[in-house]
């Protein structure tokens, strides 16, 4: 590899530092610190290795520990060119991430984790467009073009096969960005064709189109992937009133209510846990499938009666009933057997689409959101549990990698709630059984540790509360130092990217999604059109 | 180059050169050459003029004399029985025709004779950073208006005198980057 020919302008030498700490560079006398920003990708050219980090802090400092008492008269112009960059100067501190090997072996194996710190007096410069490439990909190499590191054109790639190998999380306090953040991993997961996607679609974002900041109506997947992508909807109104009709309108039978759910809506009902757990004497009462239209059919007589034979308080009982009457008024749960929309998902799923489950009117309900999701998933964990256990005897069996997107994800996966359904269990296990889940959040300290841990890559937008810093940073080494980076993103269009789709944590400008360009770049490629006029007409 | 003086003192860091004529020593801050073959060049760091005697102290003449000329003119012998001396930092030597910014390996010798310095030899040492670092560490209470001068002497031969005084403080500020105050007073005198 020849290093010299990707040199840009040195930024300065390395002073001092460990691994543990980072190296400090003190910063050419003709770079100011204002040219350097925190988050930023930089290569050291070490003695044997070439070093790509990131700038975890910029500070300023002086040879003089004096000089903040004794300034200068900084109005005097050749007094402060005379003493800037060497009585007072700038420095960097760089968190090493990768080391690149200048032997063709070494370099033949790519980036590997940096296991030591570059020598003194290394120098220092930005990063290139080739350093990017060298380090995350390219579109050609199979990378999804998520977006630019910061201040630089260079396209920064994601491995989606790595990705949807395991749970990920796009994280990020409201307004920054993380629908947008998502609808693009979502069209990258597409494109991609390494999963399958179901998004639970709480505030209709992702299906046929969403809102920008700007008030603006910005393309769904469904525009732009309309062979491939099936919407799914709970509010067929809302639907019409958005000028498009869903593939398959969603309804619920009591029958597919259980226990679990209710235990899962316990918050958003006002239950307490007496009568929340009161479910499960239910239906051993009454049996799994019928406990709920019969309970909500007892008079206050029958209550009182059923309370002593199933020893519960009846005042209890009487809170259940009242409670569980709330989930009867929405219009998209039936008494009456329903068709199977599981099946109908998992159907359209195995033929290789995309559904988008749009809630409309009720998405702004958390117990309607919450209760759709739960039940849903819990039936498809059921089909891709036996489909993979099944696959173990016949490969042609094996289900497809299947990525769930859930929203609001603490309310599905806070301590008290992930052992108790089904999110929390996918975020632990399913991988093993080819589903994965995308949680989108903007309160991740709420989310369970443990289901933290396992989430492979998290996508960070800005986020203001040190809890949530620190949850999104949990074990992540040099973390510490990149709590910062993580603090001061810009609050549009930027985010921190690390874990296992990136080979190093990264500062991401996302790219444009909104504008007729950036549809373009997504338009599907000839095979996929063809294939849907296919499916559509059938062969020619 | 025009002769000037003999060296009637000589050390590893420096020489005392006496003038051939009273009160004709190079300006604070000047370069100098002595010897003839394997020159050292020194910085003009301190001057004096006493008495030759050092036990027949110079004494009031003027009192009742209309100006200083008239106290010269009426004691001719005063020019006979005192010198003007100066001490030089030694900075550099030549060897085979090249200029070293280093202190020579062996001090001049005594009545080696000194020289101004030519336009060349000033430029070959105006950004010496090893030169800077010899005078302002010398511990000279001057040490600082001696630099100063050498700058500003410099200053004058350059196509762009102002971009060599800002070169040059760039250097200065590095050799005492430790001390602000002083490069504060030191900067002053460049302007």
């Amino acid at each position: 590899m020849n290093f010299e020919s990707s040199w840009t302008r040195p930024l300065g030498v390395v002073v001092t530092g460990s691994l543990g700490e980072g190296v400090k560079v003190r910063l050419n006398s003709d770079v100011t610190v204002e040219e350097v920003r925190l988050g930023a990708n930089v290569v050291i050219q070490g003695q044997y290795n070439r070093f790509v980090g990131v700038v975890t802090d910029v500070a300023l400092e002086s040879s003089d520990p004096t000089l903040q008492y004794n300034i200068p008269d900084v109005e005097n112009k050749f007094l402060t060119d005379a003493m800037s960059g060497i009585t007072a100067y700038g420095t960097i501190t760089v968190e090493p991430m990768l080391t690149i090997g200048d032997d063709p072996l070494s370099g033949s194996l790519g980036p590997l984790p940096a296991k030591t710190v570059p020598s003194h007096f290394s120098l220092v410069s930005e990063a290139t467009e080739e350093d990017i490439f060298n380090v995350f990909g390219s579109e050609t190499s199979g990378g999804f073009w998520i977006g630019s590191p910061l201040d630089m054109e260079a396209k920064l790639c994601l491995n989606i096969g790595e990705m949807v190998k395991r749970s990920n999380g796009v994280f990020g306090k409201s307004g920054t960005g993380k629908t947008f953040l998502t609808r693009l991993l979502l069209i990258g997961i597409l494109q991609s064709g390494k999963a399958s996607n179901l998004i639970f679609d709480m505030h209709n974002e992702y299906g046929w189109q969403g809102t920008s900041e700007r008030a603006h109506s910005v393309k769904g997947l469904k525009q732009l992937f309309p062979s491939q992508v099936s919407v799914f909807s709970l509010d067929h109104e809302s639907a019409q009133r958005r000028g498009f009709s869903p593939d398959h309108v969603v309804r619920l039978g009591y029958s597919d209510i259980v226990p679990e759910d209710i235990q899962l809506l316990k918050e958003t009902l006002e239950l307490t846990s007496v009568a929340a757990d009161a479910a499960y004497s239910l239906e051993n009462h009454f049996g799994r499938r019928k406990w709920f239209s019969e309970f909500l059919s007892q008079s206050r007589q029958e209550l009182n009666d059923m309370a002593d034979v199933i020893n519960v308080n009846s005042s209890a009982l009487a809170a259940l009933k009242r409670r569980l009457e709330r989930i009867t008024r929405f219009d998209f749960v039936s008494e009456k057997n329903v068709e199977d929309s599981a099946a109908l998902i998992i159907d359209r799923l195995r033929a290789g689409q995309h559904v988008v489950l749009e809630f409309g009117k009720h998405g702004n309900n958390p117990t309607s959101y919450m209760l759709v999701a739960n039940i849903l998933t819990r039936r498809i964990y059921d089909i891709y549990q036996r489909q993979k256990e099944a696959s173990l005897g016949d490969l042609n069996q094996e289900p497809p990698n299947l990525v769930i997107t859930i929203e609001e994800a603490h309310r599905f996966l806070s301590t008290s709630m992930a052992s108790q359904n089904i999110f929390g269990t996918i975020a632990r296990e399913m991988r093993k059984y080819n589903v994965t889940l995308l949680v989108v959040d903007q309160r991740p300290s709420d989310i369970d540790e443990e289901v933290m841990s396992q989430i492979g890559t998290k996508i960070s937008c800005l986020l203001d509360s040190g809890k949530d810093v620190d949850a999104v940073l949990s074990g992540v080494s040099g973390n510490r130092k990149l709590r910062g980076v993580l603090s001061r993103l810009d609050s549009r269009q930027q985010a921190l990217i690390f874990g296992h789709a990136v080979p190093m944590p990264v500062v991401a400008r996302t790219r444009d999604y909104g504008t007729v360009e950036s549809y373009s770049a997504f338009a599907p490629a000839k095979d996929v059109l063809d294939k849907g006029l296919e499916d559509l007409f059938g062969p020619t | 180059m025009a002769r000037i003086g003999e060296v009637v003192e000589s050390d590893t860091n420096g020489f005392l050169v006496q003038s051939y004529e009273l009160y004709k020593c190079p300006a604070l801050g000047s370069l100098v050459r002595v010897g003839t073959n394997d020159s050292v060049f020194g910085i003009v760091c301190h001057s004096t003029t006493v008495g030759i005697d050092p036990s027949r102290l110079p004494i009031a003449r003027g009192e009742f004399l209309k100006d200083e000329d008239d106290v010269y003119d009426q004691n001719p012998q005063l020019s006979r029985l005192l010198k003007t001396q100066f001490r030089s930092i030694a900075v550099g030597y030549k060897n085979m025709d090249e200029i070293k910014p280093f202190l020579p390996p062996y001090p001049p010798r005594i009545h080696s004779f000194a020289y101004d310095c030519s336009e060349d030899d000033i430029k070959g040492f105006a950004n010496s950073h090893d030169l800077f670092r010899i005078v302002l560490l010398s511990g000279l209470p001057q040490s600082d208006d001696v630099v100063a001068s050498f700058v500003k002497n410099c200053a004058v031969m350059m196509e762009d005198p102002s971009g060599y005084k800002r070169e040059a403080s760039r250097i200065l500020a590095s050799v005492i980057s430790g001390d602000s105050q002083r490069i504060n007073s030191l900067l002053r005198r460049l302007e």
